[in-house]
């Protein structure tokens, strides 16, 4: 058994939460709202203070989600932002960390959020190293993350190869985004399931979950919608197929009533209900 | 200069975009990029690269508007097109923060092309909020209304991580004045 496969089965069955937000914390301190487990993200935690885990996660399991590690971007990992993650890991008493395969910056630009990496196999062993350096420091298991893109980079490898590599390589997981492949393959005439099925699904620990907006035919990962009837069937899909342990709904705006967002968290406990417990 | 640096130059600099459109060989020739990396550049569908950069810009815009969203509201639809004037001459803050100081940087640059439209309390709210995540506990906002009547006046807002108090002290101020805040 490889370590991430023995860290992984250390894992209790997360279950189904949302990512933290402030405009969202009345949720977390609601005793009947249905959440198992709460993500937070990184850097939100980031700064002077050592982060304290907040009295209204409770005793959830929580998840730590880091948005700017660009692990596509040549050269060594930022070893400053690492141990910023590690400190909030430890302060917040992680289960997992998560981040994405994607550039967010290089040395000369900011890019400020995720762009796709070019699937070369000359940056498989590269980015597969920087992930082992996580896992090391952190003690806990790495995700890496499916992101959603509007501008196809071609490589030397088709993109579920070059993912499968470097998790294969890291011996890490799969945090993998529905909303993000089904985007992706909406986008780019792809069939979602195919795209699936390239994958080497029994990597995939995490889902992430959230509606999708549509303009002039495309269709965006805005962070900002209910999710939709076709994302609830290829979760369903994903659910058969991967031995995931945790659904997060993932969103950053447009918040909708409590009750909308119950509902969509109630149908996720269903579906994962019956397709992941005895 | 490698495939990742340059595919980033060219999301963010709508200058480097055109030359690259224009001439995609001079220019991969240019940047000097490894010949195993080249057909990456060479394969770039440039209505995508369109996309994903006016992409990064619409992402940059959301967050901001969301912190400052009083201001957003003020301005209607005037706020895209000024984000995009700015975000054209300022680029993306680096760190943990930029999210915040972007948003502190968008409020100076529309005091000088909106000013009626900057709220005091957007100012007071993301000045606590960097304060706070700077490690220091208090930081407050200050902002006076135009000519609205009873309420024109003095309005002090002090604002925490946790909130915010405001305190209108009315006083007649002359309608030249115009609203402006610290």
């Amino acid at each position: 058994m490889s370590d991430f496969a023995a860290r992984v089965e250390a894992l209790p069955l997360l279950g189904v939460g949302l990512g933290y937000r402030r405009p969202l914390r009345r949720l977390f301190r609601d005793p009947t709202a249905p959440l198992e487990c709460i993500e937070v993200v990184a850097e939100h935690f980031f700064g002077a203070r050592a982060p304290k885990r907040p009295r209204l996660f409770g005793e959830r399991p929580v998840m730590v989600h880091s948005l700017d590690a660009s692990l596509g971007t040549p050269g060594p990992l930022d070893e400053a932002y690492l141990e910023q993650v590690a400190t909030v890991a430890e302060g917040l008493g992680a289960v997992l960390v998560s981040d994405h395969l994607a550039v967010t910056r290089t040395g000369q630009v900011e890019l400020g959020h995720l762009n796709p990496v070019p699937p070369l196999a000359k940056y498989v062993g590269p980015i597969a190293a920087k992930i082992r350096a996580i896992q090391e420091r952190t003690g806990l298991p790495f995700l890496l993350e499916n992101i959603t893109t509007h501008l196809r980079l071609k490589g030397d490898l088709p993109f579920a190869e070059f993912y499968n590599r470097i998790c294969a390589e890291a011996d890490c997981g799969m945090l993998l985004d529905v909303t993000n492949l089904f985007v992706n393959c909406r986008n780019f005439e792809r069939d979602p399931l195919a795209a699936l099925e390239q994958l080497e699904l029994s990597r995939v620990v995490q889902l992430h979950i959230v509606g999708y907006t549509e303009r002039d035919g495309r269709l965006y990962d805005s962070h900002r919608a209910e999710i939709q009837e076709p994302l609830y069937a290829f979760t369903e899909q994903v659910l058969q197929r991967a031995p995931v342990r945790a659904i997060v709904v993932e969103r950053d705006g447009h918040y909708p009533r409590d009750a909308v967002l119950f509902e969509q968290l109630t149908r996720l406990r269903q579906l994962f209900a019956l397709a992941v417990r005895p | 200069m490698n495939v990742v640096e340059a595919v980033a130059a060219l999301l963010s600099d709508p200058g480097l975009r055109a030359t690259f459109r224009d001439d995609r060989a001079a220019w991969i020739k240019a940047v000097g990029v490894d010949a195993d990396e080249a057909p990456t550049l060479q394969a770039l569908d440039l209505e995508e690269l369109e996309t994903q950069a006016g992409l990064l810009i619409d992402k940059r815009a959301g967050e901001v508007a969301e912190l400052i969203p009083r201001t957003r509201a003020g301005l209607g639809s005037r706020f895209e097109p000024l984000f995009a004037d700015y975000a054209a001459g300022a680029p993306w803050p680096r760190g943990h923060l930029r999210h915040l100081r972007d948003a502190t940087r968008f409020l100076r640059f529309l005091q000088a092309r909106a000013p009626a439209a900057v709220s005091g309390v957007d100012q007071a709210l993301l000045r606590s909020q960097l304060a706070w995540r700077q490690g220091r506990r208090l930081s407050f906002g200050l902002s006076h209304h135009r000519d609205t009547g009873p309420l024109s006046g003095l309005v002090l807002v002090l604002a925490t991580r946790r909130g915010k108090l405001r305190l209108t002290l009315p006083l007649p101020f002359p309608a030249s004045l115009g609203r402006r805040s610290w």
